[in-house]
């Protein structure tokens, strides 16, 4: 019990015993009683009764593009719809011949018999459409998407004719995308009943139209329907849909299919011509032979020719000859002329006279023809497939190993470049451009350069170093550029990354300036979806976004960019001695003051003291190490402070104790000190 | 279809049409039956009328033998031969194919029964997804009929307080000027109509008379159930474990003339997954 949906377009196209009718037009027993009041008075004004014989040839196109343009699929196919609206008089001995097959695939050389036609009835040809390449493009649309941000180089121009374009969306940031639709009549005709309907993703928000034609749009369920009554030959019209996306993840957003359905009327578009229908019907004609009063064995003769049919006959010709033909009294072609019988009428043909004693024999022949209508139409259904767009985004991490550094010392800093692909499509070109300030030096042999991603290292023959300019003199700004070279077909795969780890020197930083260390990474994406070569173009020139898009992405912010520090630190410290007499006579406490006078902190101070061998140490305050040199006969006490913070002080003391016991003096305790 | 219409048919006996009338898929509960027959025939109790949902008791057996022969005729022109194409002969054709049908996930189906061949609303649908549709029936669908039935569909949504999220139009045959693509309002709700057709694959590698067996399962099921490929394969999806499945059908099975062709063919061999495997 098999139900099935059937769309719009199917139903006026789609063939089987569900429907009604023929593909796209009502002919036959579907012609409404209206249609055919207007066709009586068409015909001729006195033909209440009038019947018709109509023939109606529809031909429908239907092409399948895909987004660039390109005919994916097409088929045609063309009925030509014979009815006899008559509802008592049949036609028979039914004949129509076609030409102008060029197109199409119906036999053009002979006639077609098609017999009898009973009231009310209708009999179908139908024939497909060959070389439907050579048909002419009677509707002209095309469809270009623009990217309204300007960070994104040479994306404005999507959608030039006839290139298979890649279409791009930025990761994490709201896209503001033009879709302009337009649509030229380029037939000889006018072109009717334009329907198209526009798929737009639901990621899209705030949509908007830009048209002269809004009141004959309207969305619903994110579909555009555009109604357009009628476009004369050479007229163009054009529709302009603005709206803004985001993409968060990955996910698929599809630039929306379009479907498009157009008539051309009056016109078969394959070029197949009616060169001849004929059929007959009831009619009568006979030869009115009346003997002249006057002028006996005298005949007066002429052809009668009635119309008892409710159609409308054309006379083609009439011969009238004696028997053996060899007299022709009536020979007449009125085939260009257009001598209408209507139904009920009488034809009278011109008079003869023959004579013969009996009543006079004739051979006869007429060829007469039921009057048919021929109206011609032509629908085309186009759908156009769309793409999905590809999300482009990097995220970039910069490291530095040196958070700060001294003031014109010289020191080497190293830098980890992290560019990781967020988006679905691969880079395929990257510059990296690092400005080195002056005062600074980067190193300009490329092997210095270590480039890896997630497979493992990467070599560095795969990369250009450029260093500008590529001299040593410090008191001048470098850039470092680093441009993958064209062997490398994709620079970073989706979901990868590429790191890069060099270093630079500091020759002479100078506190007093304020460095900054700004990264630029050009990203480079085909814009073409059977691009293979880079082209040969440099990045820096405008020549590349011919074939690529370009997005820059800086690193120079404060929170993003990491910066050095360059801290002026001196040391200045100040170290006393101070002795003092112990708790007896031989005793002596002995106390330095260290003292950091600087900004800076003091690390792994060493403090050394000399003492006469005549002395021993009792004890001190830290911990010591002491020594004999014998060679001076003193000893050396050797004290380690791990550090002494800007301004801070330390105490040393310790005590030496006289072991000789001979009196001494202060001051040659004093000579032995060293730090 | 290749089933012959009733008159054709030689054996008009009520032990054969009785045999063709078991072979009938789904089943008929013992609450569904009587209605049928009564919509078909065009007699409904005052006392039946109303909406019923008839799902509580779907798995109830009828005792198909009962039937009159009138009864039987008419069940066999309904879902046998489908020579009567009716109004009500779709409703309940169409009913029958919403029991399995993958195309709407149906948690109900109530059944509008008023005796009156001229209703608006046959079936009210409400999916597992809880949206209402609206069902609409027709033999043949001429504009006329279907600018009428919007009306109509408007006026029952009002009466009953029920606010579809979709209409469906369901027919046997349309003619083809019915502006389907056209939204009309409902509530300040602006509805797309849909339109179903009973579609006859033509094709179709199974006929009316043929039996088609679904190996390694119990499923004998008789060709004239179903009218396309996609139709009987939404049945076996819904009546079977999946899996690796295999259809072949023995043609002619039911056909009153002997046919040498009996041997089985395969007309359908893949692997259907479940959602649930």
């Amino acid at each position: 019990m098999g139900f099935k949906e059937i769309s719009h377009a199917e139903l006026k196209i789609k063939q089987g015993p569900n429907f009604v009718g023929i593909p796209l037009k009502h002919v036959g027993q579907l012609i409404k009683e209206e249609e055919v009041d207007i066709k009586k008075v068409e015909v001729v004004t006195s033909i209440d009764q009038a019947s018709e014989i109509h023939l109606e040839n529809d031909e429908v196109l239907n092409y399948q593009y895909l987004h660039d343009g390109e005919i994916k699929s097409m088929e045609g196919y063309g009925n030509i719809s014979i009815y006899n609206n008559s509802s008592k008089d049949r036609i028979w001995d039914t004949q129509i011949h076609l030409s102008g097959t060029q197109y199409n695939s119906l036999d053009s050389e002979t006639k077609m018999n098609l017999g009898i036609f009973e009231p009310k009835t209708s009999r179908n040809i139908k024939y497909n459409i060959t070389n439907l390449e050579e048909l002419p493009v009677a509707l002209k649309f095309s469809e270009s998407i623009e990217f309204l941000s300007d960070e994104f180089d040479g994306f404005t121009d999507m959608g030039s004719e006839g290139s298979k374009q890649n279409y791009f969306l930025m990761f994490g940031k709201e896209n503001n995308l033009k879709f302009t639709i337009s649509l030229e009549n380029r037939f000889a005709s006018r072109i009717t009943n334009i329907n198209l309907k526009k798929l737009i993703s639901k990621s899209f928000y705030d949509l908007r139209i830009d048209t002269e034609y809004n009141k004959n749009i309207k969305f619903s369920r994110n579909t555009l329907d555009w109604v357009i009554q009628s476009l004369d030959p050479g007229q163009k019209v054009e529709l302009s849909i603005l709206g803004k996306v985001k993409p968060m993840t990955k996910e698929n957003i599809r630039t929306g299919s379009l479907d498009l359905t157009y008539t051309i009327k009056d016109h078969a578009i394959s070029g197949v011509n009616l060169e001849d229908f004929s059929a007959y019907s009831h009619a009568m004609h006979a030869i009115d032979k009346v003997e002249i009063d006057e002028s006996p064995d005298n005949w007066r003769c002429s052809l009668i020719f009635k119309n008892r049919c409710s159609f409308p006959i054309k006379l083609n010709s009439i011969m009238v000859a004696d028997k053996s033909q060899s007299t022709k009294f009536l020979d007449i072609d009125l085939k260009d002329k257009e001598i209408i019988i209507l139904p009920g009428d009488i034809y009278n043909s011109e008079k003869w006279e023959v004579t013969d004693e009996n009543e006079p024999k004739f051979s006869r022949k007429l060829e007469y023809s039921v009057t048919q209508k021929l109206q011609k139409n032509t629908d085309v259904v186009v759908h156009v497939n769309d793409e999905v767009f590809n999300i482009v985004g990097l995220q970039i991490r910069k490291e530095i190993s040196e958070k700060e550094i001294k003031s014109f010392e010289g020191a080497k800093i190293n830098v980890l470049l992290r560019v990781d692909n967020m988006g679905t499509i691969p880079l395929k070109g990257i510059l990296l451009k690092e400005i080195i300030p002056e005062d600074f030096l980067p190193v300009n042999k490329i092997t210095d350069y270590n480039f890896k991603n997630s497979s493992g290292d990467i070599k560095s023959d795969n990369f250009d170093l450029k260093i500008i300019p590529s001299d040593e003199d410090p008191s001048k700004q470098h850039v470092i550029e680093l441009v993958n070279k064209e062997k490398m077909k994709n620079v970073i795969g989706s979901d990868d990354f590429l790191e890069v780890s060099y270093s630079f020197n500091a020759v002479s930083p100078d506190n007093k300036k304020d460095y900054k260390f700004p990264l630029e990474v050009k990203s480079f994406y085909h814009k073409f979806k059977d691009q293979t070569a880079m082209h040969d173009f440099k990045y820096e020139d405008q020549a590349g976004l011919r074939v690529f898009y370009v997005k820059e992405d800086v690193l120079s912010k404060e929170e993003e960019a990491p910066s050095v520090k360059i801290s002026h630190k001196r040391r200045k410290v100040s170290i006393g001695k101070e002795i003092f007499p112990g708790r007896s006579h031989d005793e002596f406490a002995i106390v330095v003051h260290v003292k950091n006078k600087s900004n800076v902190k003091l690390d792994n101070l060493e403090i050394t003291d000399n003492f006469p061998q005549s002395f021993q140490l009792i004890s001190s305050n830290i911990e010591n190490k002491v020594t004999k040199n014998d060679k001076e006969s003193t000893n050396t006490i050797m004290f380690n402070v791990d550090s002494i913070l800007p301004y801070d002080e330390k105490e040393i003391m310790y005590y030496l104790k006289n072991i000789t016991g001979k009196e001494i003096q202060f001051s040659e305790l004093e000579s032995f000190f060293y730090s | 279809m290749d089933v012959q219409y009733l008159n054709l048919l030689q054996d008009k006996s009520k032990k054969r049409l009785l045999y063709l009338i078991e072979f009938i898929t789904p089943k008929f509960s013992k609450e569904e039956l009587p209605n049928v027959l009564e919509e078909i025939k065009g007699k409904v109790s005052k006392s039946k009328t109303g909406l019923v949902d008839f799902s509580k008791n779907r798995g109830t057996v009828t005792d198909l033998s009962k039937l009159s022969l009138d009864q039987l005729k008419l069940m066999y022109q309904v879902f046998i031969s489908r020579e009567v194409n009716d109004k009500i002969a779709v409703k309940w054709r169409l009913y029958q194919f919403l029991k399995y049908s993958r195309s709407i996930n149906v948690k109900n189906i109530q059944v509008n029964i008023t005796g009156d061949s001229k209703q608006a609303v046959d079936l009210i649908v409400e999916t597992a997804e809880k949206e209402i549709i609206f069902f609409s029936c027709f033999d043949v669908l001429e504009l006329k009929d279907y600018k009428n039935a919007l009306t109509e569909v408007i006026k029952f949504s009002k009466e009953q307080k029920k606010t579809p999220d979709r209409v469906i139009i369901a027919t046997n045959k349309s003619y083809r000027n019915i502006p389907i693509d056209q939204p009309f309002k409902l509530d300040k709700k602006e509805i797309i109509p849909e339109l179903w057709v009973e579609l006859i694959e033509e094709n179709c590698p199974f006929n009316g008379v043929d039996m088609l067996i679904v190996e390694n399962t119990e499923l004998n099921l008789a060709g004239f159930n179903f009218t396309n490929m996609e139709d009987i394969l939404d049945f076996i999806y819904n009546n079977s474990e999946g899996g690796q499945v295999a259809i072949v059908k023995q043609p002619g099975f039911f056909s009153e003339y002997k046919s040498d062709e009996s041997e089985k063919q395969l007309i359908w061999k893949g692997i259907m997954l479940k959602k649930n495997i």
